[in-house]
């Protein structure tokens, strides 16, 4: 199978290079010896030419869309809801193949709906991060992360997920017109997050195959050696961006020094600006205002892992000594200390813009962060 | 790696539908030019989907390939009615202003494949798109592009390569090229 994988691999390659008309004379007489004796060859050059004639044909407009800019192309709760519905009706969701009721379809029925009035019923209020409303109202902007126990019931869970949410935040929430709340559940070898978004909108959000990391590696916290995965196993209620544990100790430092960050350990996270995290970066080192890391996690090595130039945020968390918030922008590192390729995964460079530490209210307050001059 | 099985759970059908509602509502927004539409097409192609019994081997694939398929079945329909009525439409597909040449629909089906080449290249990472940009809109060479984006002729043509061929498994998983 493998080798029947890495022949196609090289027979595409060559055959591409042959279309691109990057080979000598030599490699161009030979592959087109194997077009015309070998059938594979012939039908994968016809593929990959019409593949190619496509995209020549839609880059021809730099792959322009033009599309009417529509404000929120997506189903409505409410269509969704109807669409889990008609899945619950569809005959595959509710019987096995073999005509059996599947236990675990059935308990579906049942948290579905439950899901959704759960997620409803968490008036969390924690929007994005980059909202112009000010540092006393960012609070409730934040997102709501509950991690439950997989032991529990899956009725009860997500339940209880409702309830201990509203518990804890319910002052907040209830001062909250819109925001954002995230579920993470995990039980019966399920996992489902459940995330509601704008208020009214409730959009679930999973962690397809494992390889986008969610909101949920926004668990990880203390311990670098934790995944995501194992953190959400071991039942441990943990904070999304922006909140923290309710035990945690207030950060009393108003300055901080940008070796602070590295230090004792050299592990942050990366989100993007709406607060969805990016999983756990290695922090490398810094150059003045440059902070240079590399992605890690990467689950699958087939699948890209590469880091859009733009706008992120990174969040540092130094138990119970600070926790920083940074924004910034980023880019594949040009820095000769640490170059563009570290290894399996790209170097970047973040250029910090803006620093906040997070107080004991889990409030944002502004935070000087010395960073060593360029040479 | 993506098939999912008659015994797959919900959890990873609905993960699918979590995954790519809403890129396809865009495909098929694209095409028929209709939110509503759109959203009954994809809502369809996904009853389609929960409730097909032979294994699926391709689950993307097949998505993508049952709401191209059922919003040119719709496009057609309206196309046909509209020209029932007499009235000229003007949408990306519309087939009147060639509705007398030989083939509109094949014509219809050639445009929708370089709009869903479109598509899957806006779902592409930034810099994927900006390396196809710079090779097939602004001919730069492969040099040019090292020296634009700071990396080694041969790191673009490994990148680049790389790009083509998961939009040509893509395209080919999908039935747009054969």
């Amino acid at each position: 199978m493998n080798l029947e994988f890495e022949e196609q691999s090289n027979r595409r390659e060559r055959l591409l290079r042959y279309l691109l008309d990057e080979v000598d004379a030599e490699e161009k007489f030979e592959i087109e010896k194997l077009c015309n004796l070998e059938e594979e060859w012939k039908r994968e050059k016809r593929t990959l030419s019409q593949c190619l004639a496509l995209i020549e044909e839609a880059g021809a407009d730099g792959f322009e869309l033009d599309l009417p800019e529509i404000e929120s192309l997506q189903f409505s709760p409410g269509e969704k809801e109807e669409i889990a519905n008609l899945l619950n009706e569809s005959p595959e969701s509710s019987q096995t193949p073999q005509g059996k009721v599947d236990p675990k379809n059935k308990n579906l029925q049942y948290w579905i709906p439950l899901m959704v009035a759960a997620a409803a019923s968490v008036v969390a209020y924690f929007g994005t991060m980059e909202t112009t409303t000010g540092p006393s109202e960012r609070l409730e902007e934040e997102k709501l992360l509950v991690a439950l126990d997989p032991n529990m019931g899956d009725r009860q869970a997500v339940s209880e997920a409702a309830s201990s949410s509203n518990d804890e935040f319910g002052s907040d929430s209830s001062e909250s017109p819109q925001g954002k709340a995230v579920i993470a559940f995990q039980g019966q070898g399920s996992e489902l997050a459940a995330k509601s978004a704008s208020g009214s909108e409730a959009r679930t959000d999973f962690d397809i195959e494992g390889k986008r990391m969610t909101s949920i590696s926004a668990l990880l916290r203390d311990d670098p050696n934790l995944t995501a995965e194992a953190s959400v196993e071991a039942g441990k209620a943990v904070p999304a961006l922006g909140l923290r544990q309710a035990q945690a100790a207030p950060y009393s430092k108003s300055k901080l020094d940008a070796a602070d960050l590295f230090a004792p350990k050299n592990i942050g996270y990366l989100h993007q600006l709406d607060g969805d995290s990016l999983g756990r970066i290695l922090l490398l080192g810094n150059h003045g205002k440059s902070i240079f890391f590399r992605r890690m996690d990467w689950v699958d090595p087939e699948k890209s892992f590469a880091l859009g130039v733009g706008d992120y945020q990174m969040r540092i968390d130094r138990g119970n000594d600070f926790v920083v918030l940074l924004e910034g922008s980023v880019r594949k590192s040009v820095d000769q200390n640490f170059p563009e390729t570290g290894g399996e995964t790209q170097n970047y460079q973040f250029i910090v813009r803006k620093t906040w530490k997070l107080a004991e209210n889990e409030k944002r307050r502004p935070i000087e962060i010395t960073f060593p001059p360029l040479d | 790696m993506e098939a999912v099985s008659n015994s797959s759970t919900e959890k990873s059908k609905l993960q699918w539908f979590e995954q790519l509602q809403s890129p396809l509502l865009h495909y098929s927004f694209g095409i028929l030019r209709d939110s509503e539409e759109a959203k009954d097409l994809v809502q369809e192609a996904f009853l389609k989907f929960f409730n097909e019994e032979q294994k699926i081997h391709h689950p993307k694939a097949w998505l993508y390939s049952t709401t191209r398929n059922l919003s040119l079945s719709r496009l057609r329909k309206k196309n046909r009615m509209i020209l029932d009525d007499g009235i000229r439409q003007l949408d990306l597909f519309s087939i009147t202003d060639d509705y007398k040449e030989e083939n509109p629909r094949e014509q219809l089906e050639q445009k929708e494949k370089i709009y869903r080449v479109k598509h899957a290249v806006s779902q592409l990472p930034a810099d994927s798109q900006n390396l196809l940009k710079m090779k097939f809109h602004k001919r730069m060479s492969y040099r040019e592009i090292s020296e634009s984006l700071k990396i080694s002729v041969g790191n673009v043509g490994y990148k680049l390569h790389q790009t083509i061929r998961d939009l040509a498994f893509e395209l080919e998983n999908e039935g747009v090229v054969e």
